[in-house]
Formats: structure tokens, C-alpha cells, sequence
């Protein structure tokens, strides 16, 4: 196997001059990027800027108009089962109890019954969440639905994770134990895409990041590296230098 | 395809809506709004003890007679508390709900052939017992009239020397009522007031399909607005699944909701002593509910697949619901059958429409016409499914950021 060709097996998401447009609102794109296995890619950028529509577009959810998504080596609406998702919103059903939460997740992903009870069981190992899960949702913190969607997201053990702006809104505490969940994942070889505005928290985490700014990717790199092109301190004021201003 | 999938969904949804207690408790009391209302009226009115005062000042045996005979009829209500008294002037009895003067000369204007006796009623204004008493009352003058203008007229005739029945002077015109069917043959009275009980019936849907159908209507839109369509767009489920899991666990909804309003139109034909000798009414009633629980899911998935937006799957849910209310009104008032084609055609688009015309058409004993009705709106219902299955796209599952 030719280095190249080992680069390639390793390319988990690969977005190639995608384009969105929307008959309300202004189009994102085009935008290109990659993410490799056991790699943690964050795209930063604030609000409307796109993040949305381009992990959409990773997730098959939009279709792009122009250029291509590829999970997995194929077009993301095709890639199911591939990506593993968890959204900024805490999305979940408050009348279910956690443990009926997973269980209905996890019977739409598996096959069979058996599967899907493994997989369940997997999710509640993930989400250490414990008795708690015997609870209705409606009486969880906002950090353990976050967990308990994660747990579920982990469990899947699918090559790809995307992770919307996973710790806005979370206490201290959770959010380092958030981290520390992703991290793992990322080092686990599990390609990661997440997108978030909180910029040291990326500056910590991530192995690459891409400035995004309207639906453009402004700059993309490891985050020492950014800090050193453009003079700055920190990451949130590469950012800002980066973009002229227009964040 | 992986059917199982379309179970899961359905078996979420179901489960959801049996611990949504809002909605379960605003389908019991919306269905049993009806019979509970005449239970507490009729409780509230037995409990009453309004004050009905005969005034008689005058001193003839036509006022002494009269008065007895309102005591008697008033007396049968529990609810007025009544008194007669004696007085040389009538005047308003302040208090009483009604007072019911009987003037002096009373009994010399009813006794000469030429005079006309005047009572006077003084009703308290705003008072929903006051206009129970005159009723009452009004009713028991009636019948003291015509009995003195029989009189009359066999004292005219006394004196004109010719022997007639004074009931034929009295009514020269009688009106025969008699009820018929559809098909022109004589309706029993158990018929008719079948179809009376079957408008109100008919009606009455939309007291439960209300609550029913906000609970399934947001079946879509609830999953858009709070994120978790997004978890389902990323699903390996296929719009067949999705819809059909959807209406399966609408089905849920739509089976309590028949089942309480079953339950609220046998509680009705209880207190209202109306019998149905194969309680076929009540079961297709409920039936019908179920049908309109569930066209109303089917309608609304498929606008809100159609519909991007919250607020427009909101407005399209107002809509439905809107537009129920104003057909179950206009058919309970309206003689369908009699409007305009281009009306009735419009109506007929509206699947409510439907429902209310195969409860009246069980009714009146049409049950060809009763299947038609219910037919049309298990294929809109299937037809607008179908149609959902196509129009899926896991992007009309997600909210516009």
C-alpha cells in the first residue's frame, strides 16, 4: 500500500467544493475539507455562519447542489449507518425514560432485536448515567441529555462523529466531562467533526479547525498554527484576524 | 425494508401519548362537556328555590280559580318557591323572580263576553328563572283561556240557538305533524328522535376530535421543532416507515378518543333516557371518531412534510381544527343534501363533512349511503398517507436554522 493510497483509507469525510444554496438565506459554500480516523476537526464560527448547513450536508440530510460529501468513501445520503450524530439541541423525547430513549434509537439502527438490545445496553454503559436512566427525560439536567445522547452517538461506534456545539449551555463540570468523552473518541480512531463558537475550548481539543465565515472557510489548520500565521495570542483572535473583522 | 422500524416509531409515539395526561384529560372533559353540563344544570336547578309570587287582588272566583291552578303547575317544579297573596293593589314583588298580578276586574272582564281580562307578570330581567316561571305559567293561562273562550262560544251559540262544537269555532285550522323518512314512509317515534339525538351526535365529534386531533396533529412538527427530527433524518428509516409509524401511533389517540367518546354518547343517551335499541349509534359514532382522529393526522402529516416551517405547520394545525368546528356547526343546521352542487361539492372536499353525514345517514336507516361516507375518509386518510410516504425527505425533518 502506496502512502497515498493509505491517506486515502484513512479519509473518513471528504468535503469537496460543496455547495447549498437556499431559496431564503444566503448560500454556504463552496467548502472543502477532510477529516481523518482518530482525528478531531472543529469547524469554528458564529452564529449562521453555516456550521449547520455543512454538518447537514456531511450528515445526508441536505443534499448539496454543487461538489460532493463523501462518508465512508460514498455520497452522504448513502452513508447511513456511517455517521454517528449528536445535535447542539438537547433533542430528545422528555416523556420516554432514558433507557426507553436508547432503546428507541437503538431498535431503528439495528437489525435485529438482539442487536438492538446489545446496543442499548452499550448506549446506557456510555452514557454513565446508571439508575438515573430509569427516569423520565423531562427530569434530566441539560447535561444528562447531552450524555445520553452522546452515550447513544458513542455506542454506535460508527467511523464518523459529528458533534453540534457540544458543551454550549453545560456547567463546568460537565463540559470537562464532555471533553474528555470526545477526546477519547478522536483517540480511539474515530474521525470527529464538531463545530462550536467556543474557540479555546477548541483550542484545547481539536487537532485541526477551519474558520468558517459566511458559509466560507476562511482558514483552515492546526490550531498552534493558526495562532502562529496570524500573530495572535490566542485562537479566538486568529479567528477574528482572520476573518477581517466579519465574524 | 425493514418494517420493524415503522413498530418502533409507532410504539414511541404511543407511549407518548399515553403519559401525555394533558391530553388524555382534555379528551375526557371535552367528551363528557355535553352530558355533564345537563347533569350540573339539571342538579343546579333542583338545588334552586326561586321565589314566584301570585298577587290575586281581586275577589272573584275566576281569580281564585286561576290562582290555584298556577300554584299547582308551579308547584310541580322543585325549583320555585311558591306563594300566592292577597292584595287590593298588584305591584312587583321585589326579590321574586316573577310576579304574576291578577288586577282587580279580572273576573268581570273574563265573565262578559265582550271584555278581555288583562294579567300582568312582572319578570325580573337577567334571571334565568324568572323566564322558566313565565314559561310555565304562560302555559297554564293558555290553557285557562281557551277553556273560557269555550265558554263563550257555547253561551253564543246558546243564545244564537244553534248547536255547534266550540272547538271547531275555536281552531278552524288544525295542523297535522307527522314525521317521515328519507324515503317517504311514516317514521316511528323511536326514528325520530334517533335522527334529532344523531345531529346533536354528529355534532358532538368535534368535542373530542379537537383535543384528539392537536395531540396527533404536531405528530411531525413536534419532531421538527424539538430537534429530534434531526436524530430521525440521520435514521436508516424510509418515508414508508416514518409515515406509517406515525399513524400507527396516532391510531393510539384515535382509539382512546373513540373509546371516550363512546363511552360520553352512551353517559349522553343515559341522561338524556334516549335508548338505542342496538346501541348501533353510539358504536358507529365512535367509530367515526376514530376515522376522524385519524384523517386529520394524515392530512396534517403530509401538509407538514409539504409545509417547511413551524409556524405555517402550526397555522395548517389551526386551520383543521378551525375548519372542523365550522362543519360540524353548518351540518347540524344545514340540510346538506338541499345545498348548491357547487356548496355541497366544496363540503364534501372537507373529510369532517363526511363524518357527520354517516352519522346522520346510520340515523335515518341509510346504510349504503353510511359506508360511502365512511369509505371516503379512510381513503383520504390512506390516500393522503400515500402520498406523505412520497413527499418524505429527511430534510423536511429538520427546522431551518
Amino acid at each position: 500500500m502506496t502512502l497515498e493510497q493509505m491517506e486515502q483509507g484513512s479519509r473518513v469525510l471528504v468535503v469537496r467544493e460543496a455547495v447549498k444554496r437556499f431559496k431564503r438565506g444566503p448560500q454556504v459554500g463552496p467548502i472543502s475539507f477532510t477529516v481523518h480516523s482518530g482525528e478531531l476537526f472543529a469547524l469554528i464560527g458564529p452564529n449562521g455562519a453555516g456550521k449547520t448547513t455543512t454538518i447537514r450536508m456531511v450528515l445526508g440530510i441536505y443534499s448539496p447542489d454543487k461538489g460532493s460529501v463523501l462518508v465512508c468513501g460514498v455520497e452522504a445520503a448513502r452513508a447511513r449507518g456511517c455517521a454517528a450524530y449528536v445535535p447542539e439541541e438537547t433533542a430528545v423525547y422528555p416523556r420516554l425514560t432514558g433507557w426507553e430513549h436508547l432503546v428507541f434509537f437503538s431498535r431503528l439502527y439495528a437489525r435485529g432485536r438482539r442487536d438492538a438490545e446489545k446496543l442499548a445496553h452499550r448506549a446506557a454503559e456510555y452514557t454513565g448515567l446508571g439508575d438515573d436512566l430509569r427516569r423520565r427525560v423531562s427530569t434530566y439536567s441539560k447535561g444528562m441529555r447531552r450524555r445520553l445522547l452522546l452515550g447513544f452517538a458513542l455506542a454506535l461506534e460508527t467511523p464518523l462523529l459529528v458533534l453540534d456545539e457540544p458543551t454550549s449551555g453545560l456547567d463546568v463540570s460537565s463540559s470537562v466531562a464532555m471533553r474528555r468523552l470526545i477526546r477519547s473518541a478522536a483517540d480511539a480512531g474515530r474521525a470527529v467533526l464538531m463545530s462550536s463558537h467556543n474557540m479555546l475550548e477548541v483550542e484545547r481539543l481539536a487537532d485541526r479547525v477551519a474558520f468558517i465565515s459566511r458559509g466560507r472557510i476562511v482558514d483552515e489548520g492546526r490550531p498552534s498554527e493558526l495562532v502562529r500565521k496570524y500573530s495572535a495570542s490566542d485562537l479566538e483572535e486568529a479567528f477574528v484576524r482572520a476573518v477581517g473583522g466579519d465574524g | 425494508m425493514a418494517r420493524h422500524r415503522l413498530w418502533v416509531i409507532a410504539w414511541k409515539d404511543a407511549l407518548e401519548f399515553l403519559r401525555d395526561r394533558r391530553s388524555i384529560g382534555l379528551m375526557l372533559v371535552s367528551a363528557f362537556l355535553f352530558p355533564l353540563l345537563g347533569l350540573l344544570v339539571t342538579g343546579l336547578k333542583s338545588q334552586q328555590q326561586a321565589p314566584v309570587v301570585v298577587e290575586v287582588c281581586d275577589s272573584s272566583k275566576y281569580a281564585a280559580e286561576l290562582a290555584a291552578l298556577l300554584l299547582e303547575a308551579l308547584r310541580d317544579y322543585v325549583s320555585f318557591n311558591v306563594s300566592i297573596v292577597n292584595l287590593s293593589a298588584c305591584r312587583p314583588v321585589p326579590g321574586a323572580a316573577a310576579t304574576i298580578a291578577i288586577p282587580p276586574s279580572f273576573g268581570a272582564n273574563l265573565s262578559s263576553l265582550g271584555g278581555t281580562a288583562v294579567i300582568k307578570i312582572y319578570e325580573a330581567i337577567g334571571n334565568p328563572a324568572a323566564v322558566d316561571a313565565v314559561g310555565v305559567a304562560e302555559s297554564v293561562m293558555q290553557t285557562y283561556s281557551e277553556k273560557m273562550a269555550e265558554a263563550r262560544v257555547r253561551i253564543l251559540a246558546e243564545k244564537a240557538g244553534i248547536d255547534i262544537n266550540p272547538d271547531t269555532v275555536l281552531h278552524p285550522l288544525k295542523i297535522v305533524r307527522e314525521g317521515v323518512t328519507p324515503q317517504g314512509r311514516p317514521a316511528s317515534p323511536e326514528e325520530a328522535q334517533r335522527a334529532s339525538v344523531a345531529r346533536f351526535l354528529a355534532f358532538s365529534v368535534f368535542f373530542v376530535l379537537n383535543p384528539a386531533a392537536l395531540a396527533v396533529a404536531d405528530a411531525v412538527s413536534r419532531e421538527r421543532e424539538s430537534g429530534t427530527g434531526e436524530l430521525l433524518a440521520i435514521t436508516p428509516l424510509t418515508g414508508f416507515e416514518f409515515v406509517s409509524g406515525k399513524a400507527l401511533g396516532s391510531l393510539t389517540a384515535a382509539l382512546v378518543a373513540g373509546g371516550v367518546d363512546f363511552l360520553a354518547a352512551f353517559a349522553y343517551a343515559a341522561a338524556t333516557g334516549f335508548h338505542v335499541a342496538d346501541m348501533g349509534l353510539v358504536a358507529l359514532h365512535a367509530i367515526e371518531t376514530v376515522l376522524a382522529v385519524l384523517v386529520t393526522m394524515a392530512v396534517t402529516i403530509l401538509l407538514t412534510l409539504l409545509v417547511p416551517g413551524q409556524r405555517a405547520a402550526t397555522l395548517v394545525t389551526s386551520l383543521i381544527t378551525g375548519t372542523a368546528i365550522m362543519v360540524f356547526f353548518a351540518v347540524l343546521f344545514v340540510d346538506v343534501a338541499a345545498l348548491p352542487l357547487s356548496v355541497k361539492t366544496l363540503l364534501y372536499l372537507v373529510p369532517y363533512t363526511h363524518t357527520a353525514l354517516a352519522i346522520e345517514a346510520y340515523a335515518l336507516g341509510n346504510l349504503e349511503t353510511t359506508l360511502i361516507h365512511t369509505a371516503l375518509l379512510a381513503v383520504v386518510t390512506i390516500a393522503s398517507l400515500i402520498i406523505a410516504a412520497a413527499a418524505y425527505r429527511p430534510e423536511r425533518l429538520v427546522k431551518r436554522h
